[in-house]
């Protein structure tokens, strides 16, 4: 009986209880469900008989930022939230989005600015809290309070203007 | 001064200045058999059609036409029978800014219909008999290019080359030779010895060139699965002369010890392309698709020749269709090939710096395209063009199109990898791991679950030993590469239409 390490993903003799190899804790039985069980039952179409995923093809929509000063234009991701700021020496709390190759402290960018969820049908930005503020097409947003963005929307953070793009496969 | 812009009404229907109202009825058509989204789902078809659409709008009305051709240059140079669509990811360049990007799609597409009479392929298949050869690897080679000759027709010519330590070569490019004696031939293949490429690469090379002809569709296709030592310059060397000469050079390659990297640049430097086998009965598969995208070429050996603007670099160039692929930057670019079906479409990012400029037209990139139409009585023909954009600043935001965005988006999965690889290749292995982490979050997210846990297990590897995996280093490149997909107008190439070569 083999079990492969959830870290690393060595495979080991299941009487093991962590990896050879990172030291990880191996799953045994009776560990119960893992906290991710049950949506990760749902997308193999183990429940409800949704259909496998086809592979090789990116699936649905892709959220991308498109930075109006330079023409450049990120891509962030599908389903899932995203922490919009940027990365300075000693933070602790990262984002997933770091702008500060495109000069973002200089344009007033705060280390937490907003986060962008992207949901299957819709999308939504909340502004962190930072310094200089979010404007969603010129509208400024409450800070902590969820806002609908729809593609080509101008977000503004402090004096950087970015635009979300949704690819389509 | 606009002289020569790629993107003109003419251009967009692939007809000459002087065409009368029926040639641009007959080209509007086709165009939109083409384009039209109820026949090509590909998301970027749509906004091609509408350029198409623009374009007849305007020509197809004679007031509304000869307004425009006023302001056209009386030397307009047009591709013939080609549709050349361009799609900018900006109208305008901001003035004053230092670091812009612009990203231009360019599309060319078939302007005729299919022809009867079909091109003749002129091939060699150059194959890789060194000792890591042995056994299975082999026989799929074997049974590959087997198929490949049965598959081959009255006018077609192939010559097989072997090479280990030294080259043979095993069947000569010939007409009416006896099919059943050129399949025993191959089947005996022997392995032994190291892997020398050139020796290799010279016999096919000498063999195309011996028997290509104005009509002929030149190619020479690698099957390796090592790696060659101390002979790379002298390789890339012989490559930019098949380009020059019209003959790419195609690889495909098997496993995981040959070098990729190697393989890309002598594909992007020949106009060819590079195709990974991750497991032996792969090798068939892509064989076969490279026959099928051979023969359903209409223009062979699309170059760019090309000098930037004062004020912009070109700084990355990427075929999205029909082999997808990073080309080189430096001019001339080797674009491949136009396939009659669908089109060669071609993303470039341009790297600009407005400071200077305040006003007026900025150019990215002017020069000439070149190709060459096996069709034809006369083969060859070229245009020259300009990929420029006005400066000035935009009154409010706009959006690129849809299909850059597409493009774009998938593309950048390809990029982080790449960065990876330079971070690495820069003795940044933390760096590397981190970079590769970020891959595999994106890839989550977009929904690839198996390539993912390949990138985030060598991201673990990479942190800890500081080497990147060679088998899933390539997995991870050909993997996010084939993210990519079909792209642009048209289908994927659809089953080889060859007849099957009568024995005598």
């Amino acid at each position: 009986m083999k079990v492969t390490c959830p870290n690393c993903g060595l495979e080991q003799t299941k009487k093991d209880s962590f990896c050879s190899r990172c030291g990880a804790k191996l799953a045994q039985d009776g560990d119960g469900v893992p906290t991710r069980g049950f949506a990760s039952a749902v997308k193999t179409g183990r429940l409800k008989g949704v259909a496998q995923l086809p592979a090789r093809r990116l699936v649905g929509s892709l959220l991308n930022l498109h930075l109006l000063r330079t023409g450049e234009i990120l891509l962030i991701g599908g389903i899932g939230e995203y922490i919009i700021g940027r990365v300075s020496k000693g933070q602790s709390v990262l984002p997933d989005v770091d702008l500060e190759p495109y000069q973002a402290y200089k344009s007033g960018v705060s280390r937490l600015h907003a986060r962008i969820k992207v949901e299957s049908q819709a999308m939504w930005i909340t502004d962190l809290g930072s310094a200089n503020g979010t404007r969603v097409n010129d509208q400024k947003l409450t800070p902590h309070q969820e806002f609908p963005l729809s593609n080509k929307d101008v977000v503004r953070l402090g004096r950087m203007n970015i635009q979300a793009l949704v690819g389509q496969d | 001064m606009t002289t020569h812009h790629l993107d003109n009404y003419y251009a967009r229907l692939g007809i000459a200045k002087s065409a009368v109202i029926d040639e641009i009825q007959h080209a509007y058509r086709l165009a939109a058999r083409k384009y039209h989204p109820d026949t090509n789902q590909n998301a970027g078809a749509k906004e091609l059609f509408l350029l198409v659409q623009e374009a007849y709008t305007v020509l197809s009305d004679p007031d509304q036409r000869r307004i425009y051709d006023a302001t056209l240059p009386a030397d307009l140079d047009a591709p013939p029978a080609l549709m050349v669509n361009t799609l900018y990811s900006r109208t305008l360049v901001t003035p004053g800014e230092r670091q812009q990007v612009i990203y231009v799609l360019v599309d060319l597409t078939a302007a005729e219909t299919e022809r009867r009479t079909e091109s003749p392929l002129n091939v060699s298949l150059v194959l890789d008999t060194s000792t890591s050869m042995a056994g299975a690897r082999l026989g799929q080679v074997v049974k590959a290019a087997t198929r490949f000759l049965e598959q081959l027709r009255e006018q077609d010519l192939v010559s097989v080359v072997t090479f280990n330590d030294r080259a043979e070569l095993v069947i000569p490019a010939q007409r009416g030779q006896d099919l059943g004696r050129l399949l025993s031939r191959i089947s005996t293949l022997q392995t032994r010895g190291g892997t020398e490429m050139l020796h290799g690469l010279e016999v096919g090379f000498n063999e195309v060139q011996r028997n290509k002809n104005a009509n002929s569709i030149n190619h020479i296709i690698l099957i390796t699965d090592g790696r060659t030592y101390g002979d790379e310059e002298a390789c890339l060397h012989l490559a930019a002369q098949a380009a020059d000469l019209g003959s790419p050079i195609s690889v495909i390659g098997i496993g995981e010890g040959w070098n990729e990297a190697f393989v890309d640049q002598l594909a992007a430097k020949s106009g060819g392309s590079s195709l990974y086998a991750d497991r032996n009965a792969e090798i068939h598969t892509l064989l076969q698709r490279k026959f099928a995208g051979l023969n359903q070429s209409y223009a062979n050996n699309v170059r760019i020749q090309y000098e930037p603007g004062a004020h912009s670099i070109l700084a990355y160039a990427f075929r999205l269709g029909p082999d997808i692929g990073v080309l080189r930057v430096e001019s001339p670019i080797f674009l491949g090939n136009v396939p009659k079906e669908s089109s060669l479409s071609v993303l470039l990012q341009f790297d600009i710096d407005a400071t200077q400029v305040h006003g007026g037209e900025m150019i990215l990139a002017e020069g000439e395209l070149h190709l060459d139409l096996p069709s034809r009585a006369i083969p060859s023909t070229s245009a020259r063009f300009e990929l420029s954009r006005p400066v000035r600043s935009a009154a409010r935001p706009e959006a690129p199109a849809q299909a850059l965005i597409n493009a774009i988006g998938k593309l950048s999965l390809y990029r982080m990898q790449e960065r990876a690889r330079a971070d690495l290749q820069a003795g940044d292995a933390s760096g590397a791991a981190k970079r590769l982490r970020m891959l595999a979050t994106h890839l989550l997210s977009a929904g690839e679950k198996s390539l993912a846990r390949t990138v985030l297990l060598a991201a673990e590897d990479l942190k800890h030993s500081g080497i990147l995996d060679e088998k899933s280093g390539k997995q991870i490149k050909y993997g996010t590469r084939a993210l990519i997909g079909e792209f642009g107008a048209g289908k994927s190439p659809g089953k080889t239409s060859g007849r099957r070569r009568t024995s005598q």
